[in-house]
């Protein structure tokens, strides 16, 4: 514990603060929590402290108590890591049974329906029939690999229920591949709602291709007095896997890989005016030392 | 050392705590005589040594002998984060309707502005609305010289998906009354271009339009929160299809 007498005009970085360290890949720390006593006469909670950062990322949050004259607190300082982290989450969906790939292998059609699968007159797929009939089991011959079966899982007998009987659905596997990275330019539109491959290594499946469907990029500008903060905002791309066929190119398109070039935004040039006059209004304000070097 | 049972007004402790975004609140317990606790709790409408932060919450509560402790909550926006800009922009896609795809087309064959669904027979209602790609497509055999049967690579389609822009931003005042707050609010269901400008705030990603302009933005929320002495504004804005927000229907702010 820091040996603090009250009165004294000091500053003292207390055992008890703390440096973030990140994973193996990580070369930098990734944040840090700086603890502090202050009691000097002029007191101002904490106020200098957020200021201006550390070298250990940006100011987050910081809490202060002021009691018998010594203020203190600690500050809280995030990560300003340029790591790129991919993640893939695998999901279901359900679809329409008319739908699955091999539909017709085991549905047939209008023509030589298959496993009591009946049909619009305009060759629509309506349902399976709920029992089977001679001329649907007689239809064996022409099965392709799939037996006709009853409700039992056994080789159906005319009259039985159908293994199919109720089914109007099925889970389609799918997957969303997420790329989050800080930057200071934002994700273009251009490859938006289009196929497109992402970088990182993403599962490449035969049949299946990928659909740039979103992101989210979030931005916080520099207040006045913390004009050191780092100019970079957090952002995520999204990419959704398709189904067995892949995505239409007729109606999706294609783009670039990474879905194109991100927007040319020059923050701190389209800015630099509105930049100088934040300077300006900084003049006079003293950083201090030990905590913010 | 202090004084036991001393009536005048001591602060005890003071705790401050501030996030990212500036705002920042504050607890205060102080002692004072039993008989002045409530009147002086009143008087404190702002912290004593943070004026820019206002009394959100009190308790003054008696304790033995002649004395009360008074707990007093604060809230305000601190002026060295003054003007703090947050920007959120947000891209996702939404189902919508397979003929209200922008290059369907008309869906007759050798019409002029054809698009892609006149090659896989679309049907119609008879009100001349969009039915469904049928199961079967009539395609030409040139080995048999006649028309064959096959799959219809687009039935079933209904929907597609279709790219939806948010553009967020919220923006903290250390001092600004309600009134100048809410004015920031007046374009709400208009067109507009007010969006929040300077140092690391990115401008709303713009593409053209089918006229080659750029496409337009509608502020379709926008609301303030006073906080302290001044506040935090939050506005939202979408971005317009390929044709533009129609001006008939929305107001145009910008002009």
């Amino acid at each position: 514990m820091p040996t603090t007498i009250v009165g004294e005009r000091s500053i003292f970085e207390t055992v008890g603060s703390s440096v973030e360290i990140g994973d193996y890949k990580t070369k930098k720390p990734v944040g840090a929590t700086v603890n502090y006593h202050d009691t000097r006469a002029s007191l101002d909670i904490g106020k200098d402290y957020f200021r201006s950062g550390t070298v250990f990322g940006d100011f987050s949050s910081a809490s202060s108590t002021k009691q018998d004259g010594v203020a203190s607190g600690s500050v809280n300082y995030k990560t300003t890591s340029d790591e790129v982290v991919y993640t893939m989450k695998y999901n279901t969906s359900s679809e329409p049974i008319d739908t699955h790939p091999d539909f017709q292998k085991f549905a047939g059609d209008g023509d030589n329906p298959l496993h009591g699968a009946q049909f619009e007159p305009n060759g629509a797929f309506r349902k399976f029939a709920h029992k089977l009939s001679k001329d649907e089991l007689e239809a064996l011959d022409i099965d392709g690999g799939f037996p006709v079966r009853n409700a039992k899982g056994q080789a159906a007998a005319e009259g039985d229920q159908n293994w199919f009987s109720g089914v109007s659905s099925y889970l389609e596997s799918s997957g969303v591949w997420t790329k989050r990275f800080k930057s200071n330019r934002t994700p273009t539109l251009e490859g938006l709602g289009k196929i497109s491959t992402p970088d990182g290594y993403c599962p490449v499946i035969e049949g299946r291709n990928w659909l740039y469907t979103g992101f989210t990029a979030s931005f916080t500008s520099p207040a006045k007095a913390d004009k050191n903060r780092t100019i970079k905002g957090d952002i995520s791309m999204e990419w959704t896997l398709s189904g067995r066929r892949g995505w239409d190119k007729d109606i999706y398109g294609e783009s670039a890989p990474e879905g194109g070039e991100d927007a040319p935004v020059n923050i701190r040039g389209d800015f630099a005016e509105q930049r100088e006059e934040g300077d300006n209004q900084l003049k006079g304000d003293v950083l201090r030392n030990g905590i913010n070097q | 050392m202090a004084i036991q049972d001393n009536i005048e007004f001591t602060i005890k402790s003071s705790t401050i705590n501030w996030d990212e975004q500036g705002i920042a609140s504050a607890s205060l317990t102080a002692s004072i005589g039993k008989d002045f606790a409530v009147a002086k709790a009143l008087s404190l409408k702002a912290h004593p040594e943070y004026p820019w932060m206002l009394r959100t919450s009190g308790r003054v509560t008696a304790q033995a002998g002649i004395l009360a402790e008074i707990n007093l909550e604060f809230a305000g926006i601190d002026p060295s984060l003054d003007g703090q800009v947050t920007t959120n922009i947000r891209a996702a896609t939404s189902t919508e309707p397979i003929d209200t795809h922008p290059r369907f087309g008309s869906g007759i064959p050798n019409v002029g502005e054809e698009g892609w669904a006149a090659l896989f027979d679309p049907q119609f209602n008879e009100d001349g609305s969009f039915d469904k790609f049928p199961p079967k497509l009539k395609v030409f055999d040139p080995q048999e010289n006649e028309d064959v049967n096959i799959a219809n690579p687009k039935a079933g389609i209904e929907s597609y998906l279709e790219p939806t822009i948010t553009f967020e931003q919220s923006k903290i005042f250390a001092s600004e009354s309600k009134a100048k707050l809410q004015e920031h609010c007046v374009n709400l269901g208009m067109i507009d271009n007010s969006w929040f400008t300077g140092e690391g705030i990115p401008k709303p990603p713009t593409p053209l339009a089918d006229n080659g302009t750029p496409r337009n933005w509608l502020l379709v929320s926008a609301g303030y929160e006073a906080i302290g002495k001044g506040g935090k504004v939050t506005k939202m804005w979408r971005l317009s299809g390929r044709r533009g927000w129609d001006e008939l229907i929305y107001k145009n702010a910008t002009l």
